[in-house]
């Protein structure tokens, strides 16, 4: 497996894709940054309220998208060109060239996530002058997040791998990984509806005593439906990146890594095992 | 001459996969949307009314056009059609016009694959429209289809421009979603108010009220000029805000439509242009 980790990671430092996805990353931080500096600047206030300390770890979810247009165009390039019959060919177990690809895929994934937090942060520290974070937590949820996006790459892996065609291959991924934001952003908001509407009182404008009792939100998610959201929401990659960037993590931050490597494991287990099956032609 | 094109286009669109997936998920949506709200009116007792998400499908088309379209067209690229139709006489002018013609066909049968179920479904589960009359929603529906020949103009000449299937397909779903989130985001800027009235309970419980408060959020001078007019030209935006129109301002919607042509009519003239001059290899 050495030798297909070597060929794989010498085509990763040459792709087009991989540093274009990185200079993405660059831009799209300094934007972050720039702009909550301009806010700060203009409308003053703590610089905490600007830099705060999921800044950084802002664009986790987002990881998603990139990491699939790369795994999508990397892994189908190897279908096109032939370099899966070669690899085959010349005695590679699918097993081994599986795990190879999955390890390239995670190793960019990774490093397109750390280039985002990483460019973050020192951008940061040079504008606000300091990282207004709690380091302890701050690291927790960054090795946190370094699974999540391990998660990512583990289930676009074996969609990508087992379509053999690039362009279709490469549009099944990024559909997927778009639905999955959509997910989860659905899944959040539905989440994050209140039970009750507390009662109040307001004077407007006009003096006039405005009051609305105690209300049921007819919106509030209950029973089963709130059951099976409740676990998309700790189970599904892209809604743990949301509760990482949400800064909503739950009231034991073991359960997020330990889901993400449960669904690491399974998909691939399950990928394995198509890709030994396929007809690759 | 260019019959011959349309029909041999006509007779691949029948047998075209994306094309068929593209109707299955809008006739989903257009079944999905009605009967969803159809159960939130039973459970919750709100009242639900079917030009709430009538023109929802308007959004979703610059994805679903940046799909078809890239598959479509790569086709042509990929199997050689493109250089047997260009070998055999026809020019390119004509296979472009030809290529046009067939994908905004195919966007429209899209259209109608959301707009028929969802009358299907809505009327008899939610009532009859409420919000828009009959001559408004022929005027919406008008609407959409000059900002879905927009997206057709600029995703066409996309994939007409770039050979590879792979690349065309990736650079066409970003660039759709890229109009979408923009859309969402400059809309969302411009509906901030400049003053807000802010009601909340404080930590003892009490109610507190901060009324005219300035909204740093608010954009004004030349950056909301800038915003405006970008709300009014991208077809991205112009989608998002058919879906979020209350009805009123019907001129809007007849300046949307004028931008619409004036856009699609550049992208048009520009990609011919260039399809003329391209090195096809």
């Amino acid at each position: 497996m050495n030798k297909l980790l070597r060929a794989n990671f010498t085509r990763l430092w040459k792709n087009k894709v991989f540093w274009g996805c990185i200079i993405f990353m660059v831009v799209d931080a300094l934007n972050t940054v720039i702009s909550q500096y301009m806010n700060f600047k203009r409308f003053g206030g703590e610089k905490e309220d600007y830099f705060y300390e999921n800044l950084a770890l802002g664009q986790t979810v987002a990881v998603s998208i990139i990491a699939a247009i790369f795994i999508g165009l990397f892994i189908g390039t190897e279908y096109s060109s032939g370099t899966m019959r070669n690899k085959l060919v010349i005695g590679h177990s699918r097993v081994a060239i599986y795990f190879a690809n999955l390890a390239v895929c995670v190793a960019a994934a990774v490093m397109i996530h750390v280039t985002y937090v990483v460019t973050t942060l020192l951008s940061g520290l040079a504008m606000f002058g300091g990282i207004f974070a709690d380091a302890g937590e701050l690291i927790v949820l960054f090795a946190v997040s370094l699974i999540v996006v391990t998660a990512f790459a583990a289930i676009l892996l074996p969609l990508s791998s087992l379509i053999p065609s690039k362009s279709a291959g490469v549009t099944t991924v990024i559909m997927t990984s778009f639905v999955l934001m959509m997910l989860a952003m659905v899944i959040h908001s539905a989440l994050d509806e209140p039970e009750i509407y507390e009662a109040y009182t307001i004077i407007d404008a006009s003096g006039e005593e405005i009051s609305e009792p105690e209300m049921k939100n007819p919106f509030y998610v209950s029973g089963v439906q709130r059951k099976i959201y409740e676990a998309l929401y700790d189970i599904l990659p892209t809604c743990q990146a949301a509760r990482i960037q949400l800064d909503d993590m739950p009231a034991n931050p073991a359960v997020v890594p330990l889901w993400s490597s449960a669904v690491i494991i399974l998909t691939t287990a399950a990928g394995t095992v198509f890709f030994k099956r396929k007809d690759l032609k | 001459m260019m019959s011959r094109l349309l029909r041999a286009n006509f007779m691949r669109l029948v047998k075209n996969k994306p094309f068929y997936i593209c109707i299955a998920v809008m006739a989903f949506c257009g079944i999905y949307l009605p009967v969803t709200d159809y159960s939130k009116m039973i459970k919750s007792g709100t009242v639900c009314i079917p030009d709430k998400n009538f023109f929802a499908f308007s959004v979703c088309m610059g994805v679903v056009a940046a799909f078809f379209i890239s598959m479509f067209i790569g086709t042509e690229y990929s199997c050689g059609t493109m250089r047997n139709k260009i070998a055999t006489g026809r020019s390119r002018v004509k296979v472009y016009f030809a290529n046009l013609i067939t994908v905004y066909a195919a966007l429209l049968i899209i259209c109608a694959a959301y707009v028929v179920p969802y009358l299907c479904a809505g009327i008899p589960l939610l009532g009859d429209f409420r919000v828009y009359g009959a001559e408004q929603i022929a005027v919406m529906l008008v609407c959409i289809g000059f900002i879905v020949f927009a997206y057709a103009v600029i995703f066409l000449t996309a994939a007409t421009l770039v050979q590879n299937k792979a690349s065309s397909a990736v650079g066409c779903i970003m660039a759709a979603y890229f109009l979408l989130f923009g859309g969402v985001y400059i809309n969302s800027c411009l509906m901030q108010e400049e003053f807000t009235d802010n009601v909340y309970l404080n930590e003892s419980g009490e109610t507190v009220q901060e009324l005219h408060k300035p909204n740093p959020d608010y954009v004004d001078g030349t950056k909301r000029k800038i915003y405006e007019f970008i709300n009014d030209v991208l077809p991205g935006n112009q989608s998002f805000s058919i879906m979020m129109w209350d009805g009123s301002d019907m001129s809007r919607i007849y300046r949307m439509e004028l931008f619409s042509s004036a856009f699609a009519a550049v992208s048009m003239t520009v990609g011919v242009i260039l399809f003329r001059r391209k090195d096809l290899k």
